[in-house]
């Protein structure tokens, strides 16, 4: 900044505040006068120019000949009038002369004169060109012309009344008038005419010429200066555009450059007023100090802060201001580096007289001279005092909410409409295995790959409706493997109300998951177990009965028996025929009705037995644990070894992956699944018994298949039915073997189910949970 | 009861079935009897399938169906014959242990003529087939004819 521009700023203080903006903007008179009335063309300047002196000259030229004209008219007159009296005198003379010496002569003294003078005209036609002399008489009220005329084709004009024409010269002339008069004559003309009555001969003379005679050479003369002034006139005229145009050029051109330049000291003011009311009216303090510190300018704001006046200020130094101490911390190290040539911001606490401290903005801008050297330094200050305590506000408001955020056990997250989580608490971060500077500003697509879209759809569902989601259940990856978490999620609005993203409160619902699934379990167990349940009672209650049924009606048949024999013994047949129904009926009847009773009995006992051993088998005390199948299989191979060499039949495991269940229970299923297999195996091939596993998901799943007789479509929903043997006469065994195998494998999360085609054999798979990672 | 007609008793327990035989006797019941141990002799004897007696054609039949047996049971029984054009003219009985009402609509469902609950008591077991005997002297039982089906 030049160090002249700044002063000039700051020098005009206070005096002009209040100048209003408006009056500021220059407008130029000069370019208003030229858009009003612009300069004429040369041509019509020329036209113009000729005109006005064609004008002048015809103005002297015409009182000129006025007057020369009025002069000579006068002349005229005057020598018209001498003429014809002198004539009429004359006249006058002759006649008394001949009336005394003619009076022989023929016509008498009269006629005689009258031939002198008409012989005397003849002689002398007239003057100019057309002046003349005429005579007339009056005879009655005509006037009768005596001499010939100049003029025209008549010789002599007609007579014409004395009364009618008294603007006639003759006229005036027989009426004993004399004088002259420019009237008309005998043949109308305008003429300038001496009347004067001859009293001896009572005649009337007059001499005239006429007006246009008069008039002519001023005519030829008025013409000829005419042509001779138009002429001098264009050329003077021609000569002034040669000698003027350029004068008025250059005149234009130093006028418009005197415009320009008015103009421009005119915007130039404007600005710096501007500027001035910018400066003045800033409530930024604004202050230039030399280069040792003392205060060569100021604005008011500067002043009213230190409450000091102008003159209080100006020449005086900062320290007188600030005090040695603050001068030496604080403006002293900046404005150093500043006189270095930097521009210089710090911010500051300041005391005011009057105010408390204030937290300043303050900066210093180097200010150079006309040759570039720093002369000083420009300070700029500004109170930020409202900013930094609403800033420390909004900290500490930040540090509270995170305690709050941080102490309460729900996980709080704030996201953005990118995925990103914004803010964090500790909660989260802890669960996730992460620290909270890790987790912020990270967008979820990169922290949770797998879960982070169906993170972000629930956040979009809230973000676009602007309603609150509520009881989403949702997997949380931690390091200890998936936490179930419950969560809230409602819409993030900023100070206008506008949706920035959402806020997320989620709470660890890993254990009630874990209950509830548990219970679910347990559910579908007591489900199973109470259709289980079900099931066998109805079996059982038929099975129990048919013995029942034998054991009633073969004891009614023994009483029928004993009635038999009785009356067969106490009646009156022969003894023979007694002895013979009797026999009869003790070798067959008796011991046949005893038979029955005693299988039913056994039958019901096996049947007793067998429920106990389910109920028993049921009520076994589990303990789950990882299984190693392989190891597991080859145990249950080992205890039945005699079995699978007495049925000739040929055992095949695979690798088998490990399980979750119960060893003894699990044993117990495929030694059963094992045992059918060699009780069903066809005689007719040698048996083949593979047993296989494979992970399907969740769970394990195994299959024990052999090349036995199979089961027909309409037996394999029945296999599982308690007590149910598919051929009783065949197989041993109580009917509950599978009974018992689809029990356990309920009570151990698992599942049976069977595949089998008659006459090729059967595959029994089955299901257990496998061991996985999370549970 | 028209002597030729053949009662036949599909029964697994021999005990059941000899009580069946003793008290249709002592109805006055003397018609030829014969006994099927489980669902699939007496589908092949009807059917005239496998190695066992056969169904002679033109002779007149009842047949008492107990419903639990081993290989198939009784429901599976009365529905083969019950959807054979033929067979499904043989009146069947219905005897079991089974009182569960669910189990007596089904197969009065399936077209069974008659259905009698074995009882534990004796009495009434008796008293049952004597109704059995009964229902037998006046059911009109038509010919089975032609060679069989399937």
């Amino acid at each position: 900044m030049a160090l002249s521009t700044v002063l000039a700023f700051l020098m005009m203080g206070a005096p002009t505040v209040g100048v209003s903006v408006v009056d500021a903007i220059p407008v130029s008179p000069l370019a208003a006068a030229r858009r009003a009335g612009q300069p004429m063309n040369a041509r019509k300047r020329f036209i113009f120019l000729t005109l006005i002196m064609v004008g002048a000259c015809a103005m002297v030229m015409a009182v000129m000949t006025a007057m020369l004209y009025r002069h000579d008219i006068k002349a005229h007159r005057e020598r018209l009038q001498a003429t014809v009296q002198s004539q009429a005198r004359l006249i006058e003379a002759m006649a008394r002369h001949d009336a005394v010496y003619e009076k022989n002569t023929p016509g008498g003294p009269t006629a005689a004169t009258l031939n002198q003078i008409i012989d005397a005209h003849e002689h002398y036609e007239g003057f100019g060109e057309t002046g003349e002399f005429t005579l007339a008489r009056r005879e009655g009220d005509f006037i009768v012309f005596i001499l010939r005329h100049r003029h025209g084709a008549v010789e002599y004009p007609a007579s014409v009344a004395v009364n009618l024409d008294l603007s006639g010269p003759m006229g005036r002339a027989l009426n004993g008038l004399s004088g002259t008069v420019i009237g008309r004559d005998y043949r109308g003309e305008t003429v300038l005419a001496a009347h004067e009555p001859v009293a001896v001969l009572n005649l009337g003379i007059v001499m005239k010429i006429d007006l246009a005679e008069i008039r002519a050479p001023f005519i030829r003369t008025g013409l000829s200066a005419a042509a001779v002034a138009l002429l001098v006139i264009l050329a003077g005229t021609a000569l002034f555009f040669r000698i003027g145009n350029p004068i008025i050029a250059r005149l234009e051109a130093y006028s418009r450059d005197l415009e320009k330049e008015i103009e421009e000291h005119k915007r130039a003011e404007g600005a710096l007023r501007e500027y001035q009311i910018i400066v003045s009216n800033s409530t930024d303090m604004l202050a230039l100090l030399s280069r040792h510190f003392v205060y060569l300018a100021t604005n008011p704001a500067y002043l009213k802060a230190f409450k000091k006046t102008h003159d209080e200020l100006i020449g005086h130094t900062v320290i007188d201001v600030f005090g040695e101490d603050f001068f030496k911390a604080v403006i002293k190290p900046h404005a150093e580096l500043c006189l270095g040539g930097e521009e210089v911001n710090y911010q500051a606490w300041v005391d005011f007289p009057d105010y408390k401290s204030r937290y300043m903005d303050v900066t210093y801008t180097p200010c150079t001279n006309a040759d570039d050297e720093i002369m000083g330094f420009v300070v700029i200050g500004r109170d930020i005092t409202e900013r930094k305590e609403a800033e420390e506000t909004l900290r500490r408001q930040q540090a509270e909410q995170q305690i709050i955020l941080n102490s309460v056990p729900a996980m709080i997250f704030y996201k953005d409409k990118e995925n990103r989580f914004i803010r964090v608490n500790q909660a989260l971060a802890e669960a996730a295995g992460m620290t909270i500077e890790e987790m912020e500003g990270e967008s979820l697509f990169q922290l949770y790959p797998d879960l982070a879209e169906d993170y972000w759809r629930d956040d979009m569902e809230v973000m676009s409706t602007g309603k609150p989601k509520r009881h989403i259940i949702e997997p949380l990856e931690t390091p200890e493997g998936k936490m179930w978490v419950e969560t809230d999620k409602i819409p993030y609005r900023d100070e206008d109300g506008k949706i920035i993203g959402i806020i997320g409160f989620s709470l660890d619902i890993t254990e009630r998951k874990r209950t509830e699934r548990a219970r679910a379990r347990l559910n579908a167990q007591l489900e199973a177990k109470n259709k289980e349940l079900e099931q066998i009672v109805y079996v059982t209650s038929h099975d129990l009965r048919s013995p029942l049924v034998n054991i009633d009606g073969y004891g009614k048949e023994l009483e029928y028996a004993i009635d038999d024999l009785r009356s067969a013994l106490g009646s009156d047949k022969k003894p023979t025929e007694a002895l013979e129904a009797a026999a009869q009926l003790l070798a067959q009847d008796i011991p046949d009705a005893l038979r029955f009773i005693r299988t039913s009995t056994s039958k019901m006992d096996a049947l007793l037995k067998g429920l106990l051993k389910l109920s028993q088998a049921g009520r076994a005390a589990l303990t789950i644990k990882s299984l190693n199948m392989n190891e597991l299989m080859a145990k249950v191979v080992e205890a039945i070894k005699f079995q699978i060499k007495e049925a000739g039949a040929v055992l095949d495991i695979g690798d088998l992956p490990p399980c979750k269940g119960d060893a003894v229970q699990v044993n117990q299923v495929f030694s059963n699944l094992i045992g059918n297999a060699l009780q069903y195996l066809d005689p007719e091939r040698p048996g083949a018994i593979r047993i296989s596993g494979r992970v399907e998901g969740e769970r394990s799943v195994y299959c024990v298949k052999d090349n036995g007789i199979g089961i027909a479509p309409a037996h394999r929903q029945n296999i599982f039915e308690i007590f149910h043997r598919l051929d009783p006469a065949k197989s041993k065994g109580e009917g509950l073997g599978l009974t018992i195998v689809q029990q356990v494998l309920g009570r151990l999360w698992g599942k049976i189910w069977v595949e089998s085609k008659l006459g090729e054999g059967s595959r029994f798979y089955v299901a257990l949970p496998a061991v996985q990672k999370y549970q | 009861m028209n002597k030729e007609v053949v009662i036949l008793v599909a029964e697994d327990d021999e005990g059941h079935a000899g009580l069946i035989r003793k008290n249709l006797v002592r109805g006055g019941i003397v018609n030829e009897l014969l006994r099927f141990k489980d669902g699939q002799e007496i589908l092949d004897f009807l059917f005239q399938k496998g190695d066992g007696p056969k169904r002679r054609p033109g002779a007149s039949y009842v047949l008492l169906l107990d419903i639990r047996m081993p290989k198939i049971d009784g429901i599976e029984v009365l529905v083969q014959v019950k959807t054979d054009p033929e067979l499904r003219k043989i009146p069947v009985i219905m005897i079991t242990t089974t009182d569960d009402p669910r189990e007596v609509e089904r197969c009065h469902a399936l077209g069974c003529n008659n259905y009698i609950t074995k009882p534990v008591d004796y009495d009434k077991f008796v008293n049952s087939i004597r109704q059995l005997g009964l229902f037998l002297s006046i059911v009109e039982v038509p010919r089975i004819d032609g060679e069989g089906v399937g």
